[in-house]
């Protein structure tokens, strides 16, 4: 029986060039702009806190994913997990603290607000991208490998899978991690995913999957 | 025996924990554990029994996550017989059971979308049946939310006459996931009037013991503390606890030493951890419970003390001759109050007062807004300032903290109504010295006042440390001994009465020439013979300098640490008239390009220069506008960014408001005005600020109503002001349905109102779609949407 386990995920310094992508921003801006963004990423109080269980996967179906007391119907999550017989679900947040910091900031300066927002995005990707080492850490010592991690939203796979997943992994808990009414993630800055563990490596060099898959190919941020 | 008694008796012993153990019995991860009540009874009544074998005298119920959003209409039936099965195995006079209450898993607003009062009627369901059930003591526990934990207590107390026991989980900071540490839940907990407090989850013993001293030095009420088995990790994929029962009972028993009373388990805690500890420890003669004396208030995050170092309670919220403040509340211009409130803490308050009496608007509704929005920005503690008990009522209610209350005085009326509020909600009260019969001449007559006042709390049972009183100050340019007759209450109160006081320092120098040479005169006599808080504006630099001076001389500096850190940000005197100048390097050379180029401060000193010689229209159409224009333009063809196209918005804001400062809000002829707001459901607003910026520099009255906002309030506010355009912006999938509603409703109730809609899913395809008027891509492009709609007028 596995139970849902707690990782305190670390974050480096923020990179400034990915802070200033998510503000808009897409070559060499003024001085004063990239200021804005050192200053957001020094300034953004982070307490960055994963929690993940581990859990089976059958698929009797095609298109159809049976994870025990969760199924999900997902093409594309069907092929991101083909070939998986286990799976990680994880649920990775940055904390309340920024999302305060951020609200404040929001209502003396939209500028400042922009950059704080833009730092908790790379800060969230960040913690979720060393959660996600860590877990590859983990199956690594059973000869295992992962595949790209992927979240409700992307593709096919049901955003509303959001919530049954933040109930099983019982990040409200756990981690603080919750749901509105409406399906969004609290605090705004987390993020959930299912990582597959397959026995063969990925033939994929990306690690994450996420622009490829997705079908808003005019996102100004689409890499 | 009655449990309250029980627990001044000796030390009580909570079980341990339930959810390992039911895994253990076969309970499967996303199963709700309380179904077992119904589907395993045998099960839980086997947990109960063996932690009363061990000696147990406190049985959780198995109802932790009962509540209506997660179990709607089977709530009654899972807590009914979560209750039975605890009070089966019941054998002696001495075991209880407890109602367990754990968080809802949804995050209240303003950080979340669950409403304050939503959140209590859902605990208040759960109160109802513990009550039906015939527990013996509600537990409110494992809460990580100091507001939740209100809901939850308020719930209780208006539900029930049972003893509440409340504990919280913080983390390795020693704080609550949503930022309070022990001291603010001590304050809320206290003022609340619950029976007892502590800790629960998260941390194991060790960690728990650091966090002792602090209930030891202010908690009055018996301190519980249920740890986990210590720190989880993992082993071949499983969750093991790094503490055995044999270290857990030896750091318990230090717990109990330190100052514990009820102790138990929670996480990775067995029957046998319990039996371990309670062998270890019920030997122990408990340090006696003992009245503190400490006066605190609390916000979400902290408790600050007032007794202790002066208190600087910034006065700037209030209309009263405040011209500015008085338009921007008649307006809702929060965005001014709040950058009021901001700025007061910045410049170092650490209270703010709050008061929005003004005649013609609904004075509680506009409390509440106020402090919920104050509260959602900064994390100072508010003194909720009113002259009526409603307005008062609402505020301390939704206040998330626990609260100075501004005021009651010696006139039974309003003893009648304050003091009941105060020990309902919590609060430290501010006590004026005056009654029916006016404000005494005479130290002695208002002394005598706060005297009255002072029993008649008692009474309530409302402790004198939460009792601060104001002998008020009144200007000596009408009476020449007032200041003497204010000090010398504030000595005798300090000395003989032994309470805390407060002052509304200002008053003092009114009709006077140069007044802050004057009031902060005032202000450092009335330190020195004892005043406790000060209700002053700490943007004055003589008020500070006062304030730093008397800390570091009354002993309250060490070091003088900070009086030297302060000392370097003083310059040199100003010579009258002549603002000092700013260190150059960013070379601006005029307003416009000031704005071009996103600088604030300088827009802000060009502005007021300019402002000598040219009319504001002409600073407006010839530099404002034209600079704007320039910045708009590079953003429309990509050769200016976003954050650019901000700075600029910012700086063209700054020098709008000097102009409003100088000229009142005629100022600026409005071009229309745009209602604005996050829809409902929707809590992401940046893109909506950013709207909103660009919408006023632009010469449009923008009505803002925040965000996740009910349909019916956009179409009030747009009738209220006949808007002609309401713009809505919705972040995710899962909230177009609202704004499509919305804009149905508006459509159907207010045609004359054109809709315009952003936000990150939207395409102009789905924006006509859903029935809207039109899609701003962005910012500026949402700028000349209204344009068109206005000049079309």
């Amino acid at each position: 029986m596995n139970a849902v386990q707690i990782y305190r995920p670390k974050i480096g310094p923020l990179d400034e060039r990915q802070i200033l992508r998510y503000m808009g921003c897409r070559e060499g801006t003024e001085e004063a702009v990239q200021e804005l963004a050192r200053r957001a990423a020094a300034e953004l109080p982070l307490f960055p806190k994963a929690c993940f269980l581990r859990m089976e996967l059958r698929t009797a179906e095609p298109d159809e994913l049976d994870f025990g007391c969760m199924t999900v119907r997902s093409r594309d999550l069907f092929k991101n997990l083909s070939g998986c017989r286990e799976v990680y679900f994880l649920a990775v947040t940055i904390g309340t603290d920024s999302e305060r910091y951020i609200n404040r900031w929001s209502q003396i300066s939209s500028a400042r607000a922009l950059a704080l927002d833009a730092a908790g995005s790379v800060a969230a990707e960040s913690a979720c991208a060393d959660a996600n080492a860590y877990l590859k850490e983990l199956v690594r010592a059973e000869g295992r490998f992962l595949r790209p991690r992927f979240s409700p939203g992307y593709g096919d796979f049901p955003l509303s899978c959001q919530g049954e997943m933040v109930r099983i992994l019982d990040a409200a808990r756990k981690i603080g991690v919750s749901l509105t009414e409406r399906q969004m993630l609290l605090p705004v800055k987390s993020v959930t995913a299912v990582i597959g563990i397959s026995d063969s490596p990925t033939r994929c060099r990306r690690t994450e999957a996420k622009c490829e898959t997705c079908e808003k190919t005019d996102c100004p941020y689409r890499a | 025996m009655d449990i309250k008694r029980k627990i001044e008796e000796g030390l009580l012993f909570f079980d341990g924990g339930t959810g390992t153990m039911l895994q253990e019995a076969g309970l499967q991860s996303g199963e709700l554990p309380e179904t077992w009540n119904l589907t395993h009874p045998e099960v839980i009544r086997r947990l109960h029994r063996a932690y009363l074998e061990s000696g147990c005298n406190i049985l959780k119920t198995n109802t932790f996550g009962a509540n209506r959003l997660k179990f709607g209409d089977r709530l009654e039936e899972v807590v009914l017989a979560g209750i039975r099965l605890a009070k089966q195995e019941i054998k002696t006079e001495d075991q209880y059971v407890a109602l367990d209450m754990g968080p809802l898993g949804k995050m209240l607003k303003p950080l979340g979308d669950l409403d304050f009062e939503e959140a209590v009627s859902l605990f208040a369901e759960v109160v109802r049946l513990g009550v039906r059930g015939g527990v013996d003591v509600i537990l409110i526990e494992t809460m990580n939310d100091a507001y939740e934990t209100k809901a939850a207590v308020l719930a209780a107390k208006e539900n029930s006459d049972l003893p509440v026991f409340v504990t919280n989980v913080y983390d390795e900071r020693g704080k609550l996931m949503t930022g309070a540490d022990p001291l603010a839940m001590i304050a809320l907990l206290e003022g609340l009037r619950v029976d007892a407090l502590g800790m629960n989850c998260s941390l194991g013993p060790a960690q728990m013991k650091e966090l002792m001293p602090v209930f030891q030095k202010y908690a009055t009420l018996p301190v519980i503390v249920n740890p986990n088995a210590g720190l989880p990790h993992s082993e071949n994929g499983r969750t093991v606890y790094d503490v055995g029962p044999e270290e857990f009972a030896r750091e318990m028993e230090e717990i109990v030493r330190l100052g514990a009373r009820v102790i138990g388990g929670c996480c990775g805690t067995t029957p046998e951890y319990m039996k371990k500890m309670i062998e270890g420890t019920r030997h122990i003669a408990p340090i006696p419970l003992s009245r503190k004396k400490e006066t605190l208030v609390s916000s979400y995050t902290h408790g600050v003390e007032i007794g202790g170092a002066p208190v600087i309670i910034g006065e700037r919220l209030n209309p009263t001759g405040k011209k500015r403040l008085k338009e921007a509340l008649k307006q809702e211009d929060m965005t001014y109050i709040l950058k009021e409130g901001l700025a007061q803490t910045e410049q170092g308050a650490h209270v703010l007062d709050v008061n929005v009496g003004l005649p013609g608007i609904d004075e509680a509704e506009t409390m509440r807004r106020v402090v919920q929005e104050l509260q959602a920005v900064t994390d100072v503690p508010l003194q909720l300032d009113s002259s009526s008990p409603k307005v008062l009522e609402r505020a301390m209610r939704l206040y998330n903290g626990k609260p100075m209350v501004n005021s009651v005085n010696g006139k039974e009326e309003s003893l009648e109504q304050v003091l009941p509020l105060a020990a309902k909600y919590g609060g430290v009260v501010v006590a004026l010295t005056l009654d029916e019969a006016g404000i005494p001449q005479d130290a002695e007559g208002r002394i005598r006042i706060a005297q009255k006042i002072i029993e008649r709390a008692a009474s309530y049972g409302i402790d004198k440390k939460d009792i601060v009183v104001d002998p008020l100050a009144m200007t000596i340019s009408s009476d020449t001994a007032s200041a003497l007759t204010a000090l010398t209450c504030i000595r005798r109160l300090t000395e003989e009465v032994k309470v805390r006081t407060s002052l509304g320092v200002s008053n003092i120098s009114f009709g006077l020439p140069k007044r802050e040479m004057l009031t902060s005169a005032f202000f450092t006599m009335a330190l020195a013979n004892g005043l406790s808080a000060a209700i002053m504006n700490p943007a004055s630099a003589e008020m500070m300098k006062a304030y730093h001076c008397a800390k570091a001389l009354q002993n309250q500096d060490p070091n003088c640490q900070e009086y030297i850190e302060y000392a370097q940000t003083v310059t040199t005197e100003v010579k009258s008239g002549v603002p000092a100048k700013k260190a150059e390097g960013q070379e601006t050379t005029g307003l416009a390009s000031a704005i071009i180029r996103g600088f604030k401060e300088e827009a802000a000193r060009y502005t007021k220069e300019l402002l000598k010689t040219v009319d504001p229209m002409e600073v407006v159409n010839g530099e404002i506008i034209p600079a704007l224009d320039v910045v708009g333009k590079g953003f429309e063809k990509k050769t200016v960014y976003l954050p650019q196209l901000l700075m600029s918005a910012e700086a063209a804001t700054a020098s709008f408001e000097v102009i409003k400062q100088k000229m009142g809000n005629s100022s600026q002829e409005k071009k229309g005005t745009v209602v604005i707001a996050t829809v409902k459901g929707d809590i992401h607003d940046i893109g909506k600020n950013i709207v909103k910026v660009l919408l006023e520099n632009y010469g449009y009255q923008v009505i803002d109503l925040g965000r996740d906002v009910d349909p019916q309030a956009v179409l009030e506010a747009v009738r209220k002001h006949r808007a002609k355009l309401a713009g809505l912006s919705a972040l995710m999938t899962t909230t177009v349905p609202a704004m499509e509603e919305t804009i149905r409703l508006l459509h159907q109730e207010a045609p004359y109102c054109q809709v315009v809609v952003g936000g990150a899913v939207l395409t102009a395809d789905y924006a006509r779609k859903i029935g809207a008027d039109f899609y701003g891509k962005d910012a500026m492009e949402t700028v000349r949407v209204a344009e068109k709609v206005f000049q079309k007028a």
